[in-house]
């Protein structure tokens, strides 16, 4: 089956000085050749801590930044490639939710006039048909048709956020991408908005690309999910083969450090030496290295490539 | 036996505001041992932060102000205090570490001057020594070549690094209790490791004790030996870590344990939708009648809406205010 | 941070060019024929002619500009049309007077405003705050000619402290030097420490409420260290740029204190001639002025290595 959206080898690389003078420039490589896809009605999750390049790859397919290199294939048209008459068209298609709920909404406008905005852009239905769709999305997101008239500062963050989910609503998407949703929400808030995003998804056919630091919120919204260290994919396979078995050092460490909410017994815990390191000068060989426990002296030379081990399981190292 | 380092008793510290009045933290009592590591779990706005800063007496007033209850340390009020002896006791015996490690650092003089700092306020040393001592705080606190790093400043090093830089300043004097809030939030998941394993280390090592505050479950089965949960103010429940996890009392509680999924248990989205508490989190400045959680609890009484519950000793040592473990129900 | 000050080095230059692009353009739009104010509306149409030709006003404005930029490359800012004397000249022995006062207004606003902002700001809300931002306004407001004329009358005539009028050289005699100095650099500067005044309280509010602060407290450190070394040393930054920027003003303010208390410096000179259609002469102060401006703005930028550790140092890769 065709996937809804291809990434292939996208790299974003961004200049960090303006140099008069200099020959070579120095570059922030934030994303290295990544390539995903993501099915209609699935959702994968892209996992990294900072300088992983997870946020940067979400604006990427939307080309809310330009690529430096790669496709970003969208129902088989390629985002990057096309000219800004058509892209608007697409944008009708993939939406995106940012992680500050405070910050996304426009603190003048009414919520009634944030959200109308998207079909006033897109010029769909009348007045009538854009006031009656405001209060059929509001509902849905779990909020009251009186709200339309009210100022974003009137909410709570966790609303906010319902809100900032119904203004991707409006005009029907197909993909969603959702960068670090609910990091900026209370505990008891992050279940409301995660049960939210998955009733969404079963009810309208949603696919999502969910960025996210956070592994347990990533394992329970996400069907497959994607590593990223340093601007690149380390591992990628389902979310079950993710958790039971993690093939790439980095994505074990990770796993380990995550604190468990109970007591008892506790598992050894991977404590991975060193800073993460800068995307502007990344090591040599394997970007992991430095800090992995099991190198081998092939590591510190040559980058391993992301391939296939087993049932759609790929990973990026030189031990398998 | 232990020795009781703090003690805080039925404490309010309310904020007076033109909108009204805040009780950010209301009747909350507590104690800390010798040796101890306490945790304090709740959402935003629970007071958490206001309690910490009450007790190194950093509220800003206006609008802020101690209004009632009793701290005392090590056998002294720290409320009778005049501001001068609490200087003393600040960053001396009393230490607290913060949240963002990005921005607690001054950005104009560099990491040594600002640990030496430290030393020269509160021990009489030369500048000279103070730079010894803190070179070797920035070893123990496990910052590779600290001879040269003392002289970088802050924005030279990452997240990670100026949080273990705040806890060097922390523990610079040797203090007996350290105030640590929210000390792992802001840094990286591998980060949040490293330094939740060296407070661990160092607590052993050191012997001192700890109020770690934080909204994560995991991060309190992981440090601490005794928690207690706030909510608007209030204390809800108070227990021994092992107790409060295999059997928490209070619905509030139960709700946000519920509320993180389970990555041991296989939790996702399709085994079922993840227990909410619903509603938010009541404005400090409107708070509802009777028992504060009582809008939002799937388990709610009638005398829940009127009356506000008391703290009950349930089982030794677990404490809990809540009207379904108080047999009385208000009937003295 | 030599790279630092290189760029700034580097920016210098083009916005030299530009400036001395205005002033010409702005001396040469003022309405009127320049050589009516010089020779007088009795003059011969051949005399006109001759002195047109002289000072090469029948030549197009771009060549015009040329010669003349040429000319201040080398030195030479024209001859004045008054005294017949070089206009360089002029300038160089009158800008020690000038420079003086200036210095010492802005010195005296700076302390005196610093410390103000500062005690404003740690008592945000307080009377104190309420009294200083009053009369930080105050200061904004009087009109310096008559904050001067004032001075003059409480302080020279009413009581005769200070003296009215006349400069001594610093060299020459260095405490009659300051009494003189005296009322007219507090004229001088009083606009400028209103302005700084509200400014480092805005920024000091700022930085008190920064996490650091917080944290220094909880050091144990005392109100004034927190409030001086920590606080202070961050809000520095804006408040020299600020009081950089100012120095326009300052400059334009000369003009009015050195005529009131008779201070033989630039503003004098550039009044008189302006009064007396000397254009050479005012196009080389108001040059002059302006090469000033940009020359201390650099000063400032180059004390960012010093204020800011950043820029020192460069961000770290």
């Amino acid at each position: 089956m065709q996937p809804l959206l291809t990434v292939g080898l996208l790299k974003k690389y961004f200049p960090l000085e303006r140099r008069i003078f200099s020959g070579t420039q120095v570059m922030v490589r934030a994303i290295d050749g990544v390539s995903f896809e993501i099915q209609k009605g699935e959702t994968l999750g892209l996992v990294g801590e900072s300088g992983s390049g997870k946020t940067t790859v979400g604006r990427c397919i939307l080309r809310l930044i330009k690529p430096t290199a790669g496709d970003v294939l969208f129902d088989n048209m390629n985002v990057t490639r096309l000219p800004s008459s058509e892209l608007k068209q697409l944008r009708r298609r993939m939406q995106i939710i940012f992680q500050d709920p405070y910050g996304c909404l426009t603190p003048r406008m009414r919520i009634g006039t944030i959200l109308k905005e998207p079909l006033q852009i897109h010029g769909i239905g009348t007045k009538a048909e854009q006031t009656d769709r405001v209060v059929t999305i509001l509902r849905r997101v779990g909020l009251r048709p009186e709200h339309m008239n009210r100022f974003p500062h009137e909410f709570s963050g966790g609303q906010r956020q319902r809100i900032a989910i119904a203004r991707t609503l409006m005009v029907n998407p197909e993909l969603i991408i959702a960068d670090e949703p609910v990091s900026a929400l209370d505990v008891s808030i992050q279940a409301q908005i995660i049960n939210l995003l998955v009733e969404l998804q079963r009810e309208l056919g949603l696919s999502y690309l969910l960025i996210s630091h956070d592994l347990s919120v990533v394992h329970y919204m996400c069907d497959r999910i994607a590593v990223m260290y340093l601007g690149k994919i380390v591992e990628m396979t389902s979310r079950s083969d993710l958790y039971l078995n993690p093939l790439h050092p980095y994505t074990q460490a990770l796993l380990s450090a995550i604190p468990e909410p109970k007591t008892g017994s506790k598992r050894e815990k991977i404590l991975l030496g060193g800073e993460i390191p800068s995307p502007i000068n990344p090591p040599d060989g394997c970007s992991f290295h430095p800090r992995c426990n099991y190198k081998m002296e092939a590591c510190t030379r040559v980058e391993p490539v992301l391939k296939g081990v087993r049932n759609s399981h790929y990973v990026s190292c030189h031990l398998r | 036996m232990k020795n009781r380092l703090l003690e805080i008793n039925n404490l309010r510290t309310y904020f007076f505001t033109h909108e009204g009045v805040v009780k950010a933290v209301d009747d909350i009592s507590l104690s800390v041992d010798s040796g101890e590591m306490v945790g304090i779990v709740g959402e935003s706005g629970c007071g958490k932060s206001v309690l910490a800063r009450s007790i190194l007496r950093l509220i800003p007033d206006p609008p802020g102000r101690i209004v009632g209850g009793e701290i005392s340390f090590a056998g002294n009020s720290l409320l009778d205090i005049s501001e001068r002896q609490m200087q003393r006791i600040r960053g001396n015996q009393i230490s607290m570490i913060f949240q963002e490690p990005m921005t607690s650092l001054n950005p104009v003089y560099t990491v040594g001057t600002q640990v030496a700092e430290v030393f020269r306020k509160h021990q009489k040393i030369s500048k000279r020594e103070a730079i010894e001592r803190s070179i070797e705080m920035l070893a123990m606190v496990g910052i590779p070549s600290p001879e040269s790093r003392v002289k970088e400043y802050p924005f030279q090093m990452s997240g990670g690094m100026r949080q273990r830089i705040v806890i060097a300043m922390a523990l610079a004097c040797r203090p007996k209790l350290i105030l640590a809030d929210e000390p792992t939030t802001a840094l990286d998941v591998t980060i949040q490791a490293q330094i939740l394993n060296l407070i661990n280390n160092l607590e052993h090592e050191l012997g001192t004790s700890m109020i770690l505050i934080t909204h994560d479950l995991g991060v309190i089965a992981e440090v601490v030996a005794r928690v207690i949960v706030m909510y608007a103010g209030k204390l809800v429940e108070q227990a021994l870590v092992d107790d409060l996890f295999n059997r928490p009392l209070h619905p509030y509680t139960q709700g946000l344990m519920w509320s993180v999924p389970s990555l041991v248990e296989d939790q996702n989205k399709d085994t079922g939708p993840l227990k909410e508490i619903p509603g938010i989190v009541p404005d400090l400045g409107h708070l509802p009648q009777g028992c504060y959680f009582s809008p939002r609890c799937p388990k709610k009484l009638e005398i829940c809406r009127h009356e506000e519950p008391i703290l009950v000793e349930n089982l030794p040592g677990h404490w809990v205010k809540c009207w379904l473990y108080d047999e009385t129900k208000g009937e003295t | 941070m030599l790279r630092y000050i290189l760029n700034r080095l580097i920016y210098l230059f083009p916005v030299m060019v530009f400036m001395s692009i205005v002033v010409f353009l702005f001396i040469h739009l003022i309405p009127g024929d320049p050589v009516d104010y010089m020779l007088g509306i009795d003059a011969t149409p051949e005399a006109r002619q001759a002195l047109r030709t002289e000072l090469g006003l029948d030549k197009n404005i771009v060549v015009q500009y040329i010669s003349w930029a040429r000319k201040i490359m080398r030195g030479d800012l024209g001859t004045s049309i008054v005294t017949n004397r070089p206009v360089s000249t002029s300038i160089l022995e009158k800008f020690p007077a000038t420079m003086l006062l200036a210095v010492a207004a802005t010195l005296i606003s700076l302390i005196i405003a610093i410390i103000a902002g500062t005690i404003a700001a740690a008592n945000k809300g307080t009377w104190k705050d309420l009294g200083l931002l009053l009369l930080s306004l105050l200061w904004v407001s009087i009109p310096s000619f008559w904050l001067g004329i004032m001075l003059i009358l409480v302080f020279s005539l009413e009581f005769p402290i200070f003296p009215a009028i006349g400069h001594v050289s610093m060299f020459a005699d260095f405490g009659k030097s300051m009494h003189h100095l005296t009322l007219p650099a507090v004229t001088l500067g009083a606009t400028l420490a209103g302005a700084i005044t509200r400014m480092t309280r805005s920024e000091m509010i700022e930085q008190l409420s920064k996490d650091y602060i917080t944290t220094a407290w909880a050091k144990g450190l005392s109100r004034p260290v927190v409030i001086y070394k920590h606080a202070l040393r961050n809000s520095l930054i804006t408040v020299v740029t600020f009081t950089g920027l100012q120095l326009g003003t300052l400059l334009g303010g000369t003009v009015v204190v050195e005529k009131i208390f008779a201070w033989p410096g630039l503003g004098l000179l550039v009044i008189q001639s302006i009064f007396a259609r000397d254009y050479p002469m005012v196009q080389g102060i108001v040059l002059f002025f302006a090469f000033t401006f940009v020359f201390v703005n650099l000063m400032v930028d180059i004390s960012y290595t010093f204020l800011n550790p950043q820029i020192r140092l460069g961000k770290k890769g």
